[in-house]
């Protein structure tokens, strides 16, 4: 037994070498270096880099599983996205599918959809069974925040061609899709979305909202560089709910607090505005 | 691994007593072990735990600041961030690189993020002040500074000899930069809203000038190392010149080149100085800016210096030496902000000259720079119209009216409802030109 001491404890070394050592795993740094590119990617939207970066991770040493899951999914997106127009055929073909899957699938395409124009967009949506039209907040988060996102981008650009009146409820529509990511969405797509629901509900004469959205801009993004022009904006929603002491403070605030931004001519502008309107 | 099992064998054979043999086998054992790391390990890949990783991300991005390698330092401090969230280590070094990168408002958001989970630290406040002042968010750059201050100065009063090894000294110079920085600020923005037009906010310019006065004779009166003593010195020039004591600034500035010349404000200053004589005085401007070209060489503000001169030369009348300074300026700064002005203002001081003298060769130079200035920037610069319209001139003037007639036809087929056009078109139809054939 004593003979057999040094050849378990080497095989203990070994094991313990290559697996975990006080219950951490460990990994090639080439692996960490490519699961996390791959990540990066993703947040940034790169998805043929994302996918690289994961394939990469899947051939090191490392969580297999975990980056299988990440590239599988990016692999899936950027097929859907290279369908092109076939896709809306496919998305029937597949309706037994899971819901994520579908989303995937409609999220990638919308976002296509959008690089193409308005007039493929409303083609798009068309051919969406109306089922798939719905997207329930029962994925990961980032993903819906995405799909929204996509879908949102998809509708107002598709409003953008349209009459006013025929595009309200379009407008209306990626509103909401802006505002659901601005409320539950992840940090890094808050502030785009926020902004987006403001300008569509300012375009949609829904003056309260785009307030509420546009303060909530100047509380949560202090150091956006649009900082000046969201005081701006929410004294043009103060001055049209003919709320002229609230506009006027905002406009000053735009004025005084930014001197040297590329907004305070405009501010300076309001300010004189107001105080005629509001006999101040 | 050879020589361990030889090692365990000849343990095994000659070492007979219990006890011994047991002693003996573990250190064999161990030796074994360790061994079959040195030996093994280079057989299959290294594992290490994400923790090293990170360390080594870590390590690798801070030898890319050093080397000022923006992108790559931010790059590998992102995927620490993904890592380990918590890590506020990582998170300073990251907003430091980004605002090397003069992503000023990702900067701002990242020494943010390093207040909510150190609320005490001084450096991310006066760092985050500096992001907002880049930004020119006046406002809250201030109360970031005035935050950093009241940070240290809490330190201070915290602040035993017996355990912490900082001098007390460093604490009060830390707090006089961020006041000197908030004087600067409140400087900055006090005359941003005296520029604004309409709406004029006389009071927050009294408050904010009075304030950055009272911050910076305080400074004044305490012992500060030169660095620090050369910028109060310098925002105190400036302050003056805003409340229009024209004397006194120039003085102070002049005391400043003077006493500290190797000070990082001294060509700031000489140049501050120069361009206080431009209206009053342009020759002793003239005379000072080449004063200062000759003494700060490498500065490089001398693109600014030499962009004055010839300003100066123009309202002269002296157009030859200003478009000798404009081209030197070309040359020498491509880079500069303002080159794309210095380039049309060559061939625009040359048509002055041209028309001045009525000198065909100056005519001839002056189209020639003027279609060089078209030609820049994938043949799309600013200014296109009224450079394309003022080489039709030059054009003319030289008597090449071929040349004329396309430069001035070039610049109404692009923009037929200009200004330019509309005397182009006056120009094409004066009589000058012979119509084409019908």
């Amino acid at each position: 037994m004593n003979r057999m001491l040094p050849i378990v404890i080497l095989i203990a070394g070994i094991i313990q070498s290559t697996d975990r050592v006080c219950g951490e795993s460990l990994h090639s740094p080439k692996y960490y270096e490519a699961y996390y590119s791959g990540l990066i990617a993703m947040h940034e939207r790169r998805l043929e880099d994302a996918a690289e970066a994961f394939t990469k991770a899947i051939s090191s040493e490392g969580e297999k599983e975990r980056a299988a899951a990440w590239s599988q999914n990016v692999v899936r997106t950027l097929d859907a996205a290279k369908e092109g127009t076939q896709i809306a055929r496919r998305l029937s073909s597949i309706s037994q599918a899971p819901s994520a899957v579908k989303l995937y699938f409609i999220s990638k395409y919308l976002n296509q959809a959008h690089t193409l124009g308005p007039a493929k967009a409303r083609e798009v949506m068309d051919h969406l069974p109306s089922d798939m039209k719905q997207h329930p907040w029962n994925l990961p988060g980032k993903v819906a925040a995405m799909v929204h996102l996509y879908h949102a981008d998809a509708l107002s650009d598709m409003s953008a061609s349209m009459k006013p009146d025929e595009a309200r409820s379009l407008i209306s529509e990626a509103a909401s899709l802006y505002g659901q990511v601005a409320r539950q969405g992840p940090v890094n797509l808050r502030e785009a979305a926020t902004k987006n629901a403001a300008i569509l509900q300012y375009k949609m004469r829904d003056y309260a909202a785009a307030l509420v959205h546009y303060l909530d801009l100047i509380s949560t993004h202090p150091y956006t560089p649009d900082r000046q022009l969201f005081h701006l904006n929410t004294g043009k929603c103060y001055l049209m709910q003919k709320n002229y002491a609230a506009a006027e403070e905002a406009f000053v605030t735009a004025a005084r607090d930014f001197p040297a931004g590329k907004g305070a001519v405009k501010a300076d502008t309001y300010i004189r505005y107001t105080r005629k309107k509001g006999g101040l | 691994m050879i020589y361990c099992l030889c090692d365990f064998h000849y343990t095994v054979r000659h070492h007979r007593s219990a006890s011994s043999r047991f002693i003996s086998q573990l250190r064999s054992s161990f030796v074994t072990a360790s061994l079959s790391f040195i030996l093994i390990a280079p057989l299959g890949a290294e594992l290490i735990s994400l923790e090293e990783m990170t360390g080594r991300w870590k390590g690798r991005a801070k030898a890319a600041a050093s080397k000022r390698k923006w992108t790559e330092a931010a790059e590998l401090l992102r995927k620490v961030e993904l890592a380990n969230e918590k890590d506020v280590e990582s998170k300073h070094l990251h907003a430091f690189v980004l605002y090397q990168a003069k992503q000023y408002s990702a900067a701002a958001q990242k020494y943010h993020e390093v207040l909510l989970q150190d609320k005490n630290s001084f450096a991310a406040a006066y760092h985050l002040g500096r992001c907002l002042y880049e930004m020119k968010f006046h406002a809250l750059a201030t109360t970031a500074f005035e935050r950093a201050a009241t940070l240290k100065l809490k330190e201070k009063e915290l602040w035993n000899p017996h355990v912490d090894g900082k001098p007390l000294n460093a604490v009060d110079e830390a707090t006089a930069a961020a006041d000197c920085a908030r004087a600067r600020c409140l400087l900055d923005w006090s005359e941003a809203l005296g520029k604004l037009r309409r709406v004029k906010f006389p009071e927050e310019v009294k408050r904010h000038r009075s304030e950055a006065d009272r911050i910076l004779e305080s400074l004044s009166m305490k012992q500060l190392p030169d660095s620090l003593g050369g910028r109060v010195a310098y925002y105190a020039a400036l302050s003056a010149q805003q409340k229009g004591k024209q004397g006194d600034a120039r003085k102070q500035f002049r005391l400043l080149v003077d006493s500290m010349p190797e000070h990082p404000l001294a060509p700031t200053a000489s140049f501050a100085e120069a361009r206080s004589w431009n209206e009053e005085d342009p020759l002793k401007a003239l005379s000072l800016y080449r004063a200062f070209m000759g003494r700060f060489k490498e500065s490089a503000i001398v693109a600014d210096a030499l962009i004055q001169t010839g300003v100066i030369y123009g309202r002269r009348k002296e157009f030859e030496n200003a478009a000798k300074t404009y081209t030197e300026c070309l040359e020498r700064f491509p880079e500069h902000a303002r080159i794309v002005q210095v380039h049309y203002q060559i061939g625009l001081s040359y048509l002055s000259a041209a028309k001045e003298k009525g000198n065909i060769k100056l005519y001839e130079m002056a189209a020639e720079k003027l279609i060089e200035f078209t030609k820049r920037d994938n043949g799309n610069p600013p200014f296109l119209g009224p450079a394309l319209y003022h080489a039709g001139e030059a054009f003319l003037g030289s008597g090449q009216k071929e040349s004329a007639r396309s430069a001035f036809t070039k610049g109404i087929q692009r923009w037929p409802d200009s200004h330019w056009a509309k005397k182009s078109k006056e120009k094409l139809n004066s009589g000058v030109f012979e119509k084409p054939d019908e």
